[in-house]
Order: structure tokens, then sequence, then C-alpha cells
């Protein structure tokens, strides 16, 4: 070893810059190499050592004869043909598919084959949302494997569970949130114990953990840090504090508000008075108010009332106004300040992630596209908190409301591009018909309708593949425009096509 | 249809190609799609008004079509043959080809089993004299060029290797002059190797290249190859003296090509030739190599198809792994002969399931030991091990054989998590090259299944 480290040493400075050791020489002598010069005896022992290591090569002993018999063989491997589906959607040819294609598999009992695993469980480690999904499907050879690399074995937090005080930082997140679902006055007395001694970083992190679980089991512990120096700290207190309805500090806000919004009744003609806070006293700061932001139009005390109404329930309205959510919104459409109250009765159906506002304040904006005051309403967000029924009621609604095409902008356009819930049938047959019969209109090849691109790219994985023989019907291939949508629709119609090949050899 | 979709991807020249063949692979695209069997053939709508005929013959296979593209097989052959690949053979009605399909599957036999015209004896007699003249002047030039080699090794560790980056090839600053003169030592003593007429010479200096500073151990791996060249030109030296196969061995890494048809002229063996592995990659001359690795089920022999395609066209043959192709197998004359060509290969039905394979380390080791004692010049040699347990310590992967003995496997990737996961802690046939130091893993058997790494 000590000949081939100066034999490198040697040719890499050259043999013009350094000598040869005595060892080396006699190295030469016992292997026989009688160049003519050092740089040919250099090149000979380099070769013929390099030849001997490979030809000496002895196998490698291992002592201890790993085990055969170390998970139990019941894994059934989904077949032959959704393997290759699953390769397809590897390959990036329909990488969309892949949740779909894990869910089914799920639904059906079976794993994914072992050769895709590794891939999969390392684009695990930095993908919460993968790993949440392909638990289901590696099967026990899947967490044998696991088990075997160290990069991979945070995933089943099996190896920190009770290691809190040695854990690392983003190990110490794994544990709190198996603590909540599991033991939660444990998993607040370990946050108490080490809290003045973390960073405000990882408070943050913790934090972000404990919205997750919102619970009144971690309200004292909050309330406490409504009194933190840090102001992220204490906003990301009220935040959790505002997401449990019995907590304190949501009991304060909603007081605060049913003060200053009232009914009144003129005969059948209901309204609403608004009466905006003057002064700002120290507990409404306390509980999250801020004083210098200013992100609602009509100034400081129209922004107090807005932190307030975003911060509780909406679904608290419902009870004060003995209301449904699209009633209660006509109620505040009546307010001079209606603008404010809808925009801030979006931010706490966001925070809240209430299902029925959410479809109550879609519906409200897609009927009001044309209203000039509601079309600055900010609606993307509530897109991840509709359920799946309301958004197919609501996008139904509004497709059967529509004449001609859909309009590039609209709430409705905005929902069916962005929305993640799944179509019904109606729903795709209504919005492919549409776009068929604009491809047949005269003014169709004045507009390239990029819009309709999008949708049709996110309706190929959210509408039911079954439909795919349905829907291949109807293009009109003889229309002036067709070459510069063929593409477009050949991959949508392909898509499907391959998800309904997916589900079936899925589910066979 | 045997052909599975992965298998008919497999074919495409590129990934863009594979992608677009799979949304022709759909009803709507095909105006009408027949075969006999042996071929299918279809009219695909173009973009235009234009149709387009497309032809696969399915016994090797080879694909035919008259759209515009240059890449064989065309996003049409492969859609043709996914699409067709998705029914249930008893739903095709088998028909005769039209005359201008049948003309060309014709043509195809009539190709593959065509014989050398026979010359006459006085013609035979000329050509063999131009041909040892040429032999003659080329051996002269090529000695010369070897001592210029051997010359120039013992200046670069004269001067020391840490003085000739090759890496460089732009002419960028004067600050950058030392490099850039570096980088003119290699380009200059590999061109003068191709002038030599040693383009194998050339081609593996260019590659050498490259090693300069491009990882940590980059002084040993430049260090072996140059002594390694260096062992070659000594042997060149004494190219008479040795065996006839190992000069012909060492005549073919220099760069004598053996023409087809001399290979074509030695004995083949008629087997059964499993496809178990592939490699399809870029050489340093910007073309597309691919390396096909066969072991034949009776010959239990091993060989090796290497492909170039300089043009990025296409591969006219698909190997396709996993497969196995009835044929004849003519091996390039060599004292451990690997490289080869098959003649009228057609496609089995059935797939790799098993191989033949060694059972213990020490056998495949004391096999590797043997060829390399007969022929120090072979590079990667094909292993297969059966029933080797995959084992990992101190992240290194190892295969264990049933009595305990070990050899290490290279780490690329995820490859070695492959082979964990479809091992599952159990015993598996794997297929590799073997380095003298480490398995470089191909192909894993588990539970009867094929799968490339």
């Amino acid at each position: 070893m000590k000949i081939n480290k100066e034999i490198v040493r040697i040719a890499l400075v050259g043999t013009q810059r350094s000598n040869l050791s005595l060892e080396l020489i006699q190295s030469f002598k016992d292997l026989g190499i009688q160049q003519k010069n050092k740089e040919e005896s250099i090149l000979t022992i380099a070769a013929i050592s390099a030849k001997m290591q490979k030809l000496a090569f002895s196998p490698i002993k291992i002592n201890h004869k790993p085990s055969s018999k170390i998970w139990q063989e019941t894994d059934l491997v989904c077949n032959k043909e959704s393997i290759k589906h699953l390769y397809m959607i590897m390959d990036g040819a329909f990488e969309n598919a892949l949740p779909e294609y894990l869910n089914i598999l799920a639904s059906q009992k079976k794993c994914l084959p072992p050769e895709i695993l590794p891939n999969l469980l390392e684009r695990s480690v930095t993908n919460p949302d993968l790993w949440g999904q392909l638990k289901n499907n590696i099967g026990q050879r899947g967490l044998w494997l696991i088990q075997q690399n160290p990069n991979w074995k945070q995933l089943t937090k099996l190896k920190i569970l009770n290691e809190w005080d040695e854990a690392l930082n983003d190990e110490r997140l794994i544990i709190l949130e198996h603590l909540l679902e599991n033991d939660p006055e444990i998993a607040i007395e370990k946050l108490e114990d080490s809290w003045s001694s973390e960073s405000v970083n990882q408070k943050i992190k913790f934090l972000k953990i404990l919205e997750k679980n919102p619970d009144t089991s971690i309200e004292p512990f909050l309330e406490e840090l409504l009194d933190d120096r840090r102001k992220e700290i204490r906003r990301a207190a009220v935040q959790i504090l505002s997401k449990i309805p019995s907590s304190s500090l949501s009991k304060r806000t909603f007081e605060r508000l049913k003060k200053r919004i009232q009914i009144h009744k003129k005969g059948k003609k209901i309204t609403l008075e608004i009466s905006l806070p003057d002064k700002l006293e120290n507990d409404m700061i306390r509980d999250g108010i801020d004083p210098r932001i200013q992100w609602f139009k009509g100034g400081v005390k129209a922004s107090r009332m807005g932190q307030m109404i975003a911060l509780v329930s909406p679904e608290l309205w419902l009870q004060e106004f003995e209301k449904e959510a699209e009633d209660v919104l006509v109620l505040f459409e009546t307010s001079e300040w209606s603008e404010l109250i809808i925009q801030a009765i979006i931010e706490a159906t966001i925070l809240h992630q209430n299902k029925d506002w959410a479809r109550a304040l879609l519906s409200f904006s897609i009927r009001q596209k044309d209203n000039p005051t509601w079309q600055s309403l900010n609606i993307n967000r509530l897109f991840d908190h509709i359920s799946n029924d309301g958004f197919n009621t609501v996008a139904v609604n509004g497709m059967k409301a529509t004449k001609g095409l859909l309009e590039e902008n609209s709430p409705l356009t905005l929902l069916l591009k962005n929305c993640k819930c799944l179509w019904n049938d109606e729903l795709t047959i209504l919005v492919i018909r549409n776009l068929q019969n604009w491809l047949i209109g005269e003014n169709s090849r004045y507009w390239n309708g990029w819009h309709y691109r999008t949708i049709l790219k996110n309706a190929s994985y959210l509408c039911n593949p079954h439909l795919h023989q349905q829907l291949i019907l109807n293009w009109p291939e003889e229309s002036r425009i067709w070459s510069s949508w063929e593409k477009e629709i050949d991959e949508f119609l392909s898509t499907l096509h391959f998800r309904k090949k997916m589900i079936i050899a899925l589910e066979e | 249809m045997p052909w599975t979709t992965e298998q008919i991807l497999a074919f495409a020249p590129d990934t863009d190609t594979a992608k677009k063949a799979q949304n022709l692979a759909l009803p709507q695209k095909w105006i009408s799609v027949e075969t006999n069997g042996d071929a299918i053939w279809g009219r695909c709508r173009g973009s235009g008004s234009k149709h387009y005929q497309t032809i696969v013959d399915l016994k090797e296979p080879a694909f035919k079509c008259n759209c515009p593209s240059r890449k064989i097989p065309c996003k049409h052959s492969i859609g043709l043959f996914l699409y067709a690949s998705s029914f249930q053979e008893d739903l095709y009605e088998k028909t005769k080809p039209p005359k201008s399909i049948n003309d060309w599957l014709t043509q195809r036999i009539a190709k593959t089993s065509k014989t050398e015209k026979q010359k006459t004896p006085q013609e035979i007699q000329k050509a063999e004299a131009r041909k040892e003249k040429a032999a003659q002047d080329r051996m002269l030039l090529m000695k010369q060029g070897m001592r210029d080699l051997e010359n120039w090794l013992t200046d670069i560790i004269r001067t020391g290797m840490a003085a000739v980056d090759g890496s460089s090839n732009e002419m960028v600053s004067t600050a950058l002059y030392t490099k850039n003169r570096s980088a003119e030592l290699w380009r200059n003593i590999s061109m003068r190797m191709v002038d030599s007429k040693l383009p194998g010479m050339g081609r593996r200096i260019r590659e050498m290249s490259l090693i300069h500073g491009s990882g940590k151990n980059w002084p040993d791996k430049l260090l072996n190859e140059l002594s390694d060249l260096y062992l070659f030109t000594k042997s060149f030296e004494k190219l008479e003296q040795l065996p006839d196969l190992l000069q012909k061995e060492i005549l073919r890494i220099v760069g004598v090509v053996t023409k087809k048809e001399d290979v074509l002229k030695q004995q083949g063996i008629e087997d059964q030739w499993q496809v178990i592995g592939q490699f399809i990659g870029t050489n340093i001359d910007n073309a597309t190599v691919r390396r096909t690795w066969f072991l034949g089920e009776k010959s239990k022999r091993f060989a090796l198809i290497l492909e170039y395609d300089y043009n990025h066209l296409g591969f006219p043959i698909q190997w396709s792994t996993g497969r196995i192709f009835q044929g004849e197998m003519f091996f390039y004359p060599s004292i451990s002969p690997l490289r080869a060509i098959m003649r009228t290969p057609s496609i089995l039905e059935r797939e790799v399931e098993q191989w033949n394979g060694y059972h213990t380390i020490s056998d495949a080791i004391k096999s590797y030991s043997k060829v390399t004692g007969d022929n120090p010049w072979i590079m990667d040699y094909p292993f297969t091990l059966n029933n080797v347990i995959p084992h990992i310590d101190n992240n290194i992967l190892i295969l264990l054989d049933h009595k305990g003995e070990g050899i290490p496997v290279l780490n690329k990737e995820l490859s070695i998590w492959k082979i964990m996961a479809l091992s599952g802690g159990k015993p598996i046939d794997i297929f590799g090259e073997w380095t003298g130091k480490e398995l470089n893993p191909i192909a894993i058997i588990a539970n009867k299944r094929y799968i490339a790494l």
C-alpha cells in the first residue's frame, strides 16, 4: 500500500522533481523490473500492481450470515400490466397519475413492485405528502427495506420516538407530531421543558405542527405564548388558538365582533349595521389584532375589524344569525362594509378550512362575476378547502349558467383550471361540449383560448376516465382551427385512455 | 401479442419519440390496422391531409414507415406496435398483406439470407495480395505510432501527471495558457494515433484526458490507465511472438476492424440467446453506443453485441432486454471471444425467467482469473451469479454466496437499493460486469422476473 502511494505521488509530481525511495528501488529489483529509465520502471510497476490486484482478488468473508427469514412474504404485488403503467408514470409520461395510482393500489390492498420502492422512498424523504400515500403501498418488504437504509428510517418514525432529548431538530418535529396524535399531554410537557432553549425558527416549526392538530389540551400553553416577546411566535399562537372554537381567544374575539355587528329589521328588509372599532385596546392587540396592518380597503379601523372577522370561525355566524352560509352572505352584502366583511370571511374560511363556506363563497363569486365590486375577490386559496360535492355543485351550476365560451379570468374558469377536486360526469360533459361548440363556432379562429388548454390538462387527471369512449366523439376535425388544438385534445384523450387502462389493471 | 408496452417503448430511439408514440396508440389515430401474424401494418392519420403507411415486422422486429421522419423506428411505427399490442391476438382478423407491404417483407427475408457473391480464384488471389501489402504497410505505421505513444507516456511521468490537464478544449485566455497547452498535448497524441492507424488508442486517450481532476482518486485512475497503456505498447512490440488469437485481440483493441463478412465466415453458434443486459450511452466521439449482453441457453456462452450509431438515426434491430432471440451468433476472433454479431435473429415468445450462473463466488473469480491470465487486456467480464444474498456492510453492498463469501457491488445511484428491494434479504440471481474489484450490476432475476437495473 505504501509503495502504491509512493508510485502515484511520483507519477503526479514527475520523476524530474522527485527521487525514488530505497524501498521502491528494492521493489523494482524484487519484481525483476529492469527498465532503462525511472519513468519506465514506474509505469511497469504500476501496471503490474494493477494487474495483480485484479488477479489476486479474494472474496470478502462475512462472519455473521444474514438471515433469510426476515419478514413475512404476505405482500400481494400488483399485476404485470399495472407494473408497466407504473413505469410509464415514473418515466414522466403521465406523472400526475401517481397519486391516483397509489390510492387505487392501497384500496385493492396490493403493493408496489419492489424495484420501484427505492426511487419513491428517496422522494418521500423530502415529500411528506407522497409518504402519506406511499406508506400504504410498500408492504412488509418495504418496511424491511426502510430499516436497511439510515436515510429512510425517519419515515417510519420508529427509530426516534423515545429520544426527544438526543434527537436532532428535524427529528423532534416528527416526535412531536407523533406524540400529539397519541399522547398530547406528554407532547406539551416535552415542548414546555425545552421551549426556553429553542431557537425562534425551531419554535415556529413546532407551532406549525401544533397548528395541524388544534386541540383544547394545548390551549394553556398557547395562551402563555400570547405574551411572548417575539411577534412571529405571538402571531402563530393566535392563529392556532383561533382554530380552536372553544378557546378563550376565539370567544373573546367573537364577543367583540358581536357588539359591532348588529341586525336591523325594517319590515321585511333586514340590514346589517357595522360599527368599526375606534380604539384598539391592549387586550385586542394581545389577541392578535395588529394596529399597523392595513390590508383592507377603508383605513386602519376597517383593517382592525377585518382582522377580527378573519380570525373567528365563519361557522359562528351561522349560529349567530341562524342561517345557511349563502343567506349569511346575502346579509353581509347589504352592509356598507360588505367588501371588507366578505374578504375577511374568505380569510376565515381558509384559516378554519370550512368546506361549506368555501362552497358558498365560490358560488357567490361565480354568480357575481359581472359585478365590478366583486371582481377583485381573491378566491384562489379557497380551492383547497371546498369538498368534492361542493365543487361539482358550484361548477355544474356555473357551467349551466354560462352562455357561450368561458371567459379567461372568470371565477369559474379559475376554479376549473386550478381546483384539484374530482369532476363528476355531468361537469365533464358540460365542459367538453362547451369546448366542442366553441371549436366549431365562427369566432373561434380569432382567439387561441389558452385557458381551455389548462382546463383540459387539469380535467385529464380529475374526470372519470371511463367516459373516454364518450369523450372521443364529436370533435370537429374539419374545423379551421383543429390543427392548433389537436395536440392538446389528443393529450387529454390519451391521458384518459391511460388512466382507464391503469384503473382496470389495478382493479383486476 | 407477446410484446409488452415497456419492451415496445424500449425500441424508441429517444424519449420524445416514445412519448409521441404513446399518443398515437389510440384508436382514433388509425384508419386501418391489419396483420398476417408475422407483421402488422396500418394507415395513420398525419397532421395534414396525408396518411402514413406503417409496417412492423414482428419477427425481429423491424420497422418501416413512409413518414418524413429520419428516426428509425419513427413515432408511427412504435405507436402502431403499441396500439396493436393492446388487443388480444384473437381479435385480429388475419389478412394477406397488400403488394407494397409484401414486397418489403420479402426483401427483408432475402436480405438477411443473402450469401456472398462467389469470386474467381484469380480475383481472390489478387485481393489477398493487396490485403497483405496493405496490412504490412499498416503494421509499420502502427509500430511507429506505438513507439511514439511509449515516449509520450514516459514524458508524462517525467513531467508529472499534475501538469497535464486534458479537460480544457478551448483556447479561452492567456491565464489558461498552461491548461490549454496540456489539452493540446492530449489532442496531439490522440491525432497522432489516428494518423498511425491506431484509432482505438486515439479514442482511449481522448477518454483518458477527461480523468484529470475528475474526482478524489483521479491520480490513481489516471496512472492506472497510463500504465496499462504502457504495458500494452510493450505487448505490441512483441506482437509477432504472441499466440495468434492474442494478436488478433491486440489488433482489435488498437482499432483494426474485422469485417462483418469475415466474422460471418467463422463457425456460428445456433442457440436461444437471452438478452440479459444493455447499456446505451454516448462515446467521446458523440456517437450513440449500444452494448447488449447475451447468454446462450444451451451453449452457456456470453456474447456482446456492440453497435455504434453516428448519425443518431436509431438502431435497425431492437434487442429488448429480458427477451430471448433464436439465432446464430458469430464471434469476433479473440483469445476470449465475447464480441459477436447475430445472423437471422427471431424473437421468441417466452421471456428470461432464469439463467445459467455461478453458484459460488470463488468459482466466478476463478473463471475470471483464468480468462485474464490468457488475455490480460480483457476489460470488464460478464458474470451471472445464482442464489446470492445482497447484504449491506458499512454502506457497501456485498453479494454473498451460500458459503458466506462475497464480492462488492458498484454503487451507482439507487441500484444497490433496487437490488436490496428486489431481494428482500432473500437469494437472487444477478448479472453484471466484473471489473476485477467490484461488480457493476446490470440485471436481476427475482421470482422468475427479469428486471434491468
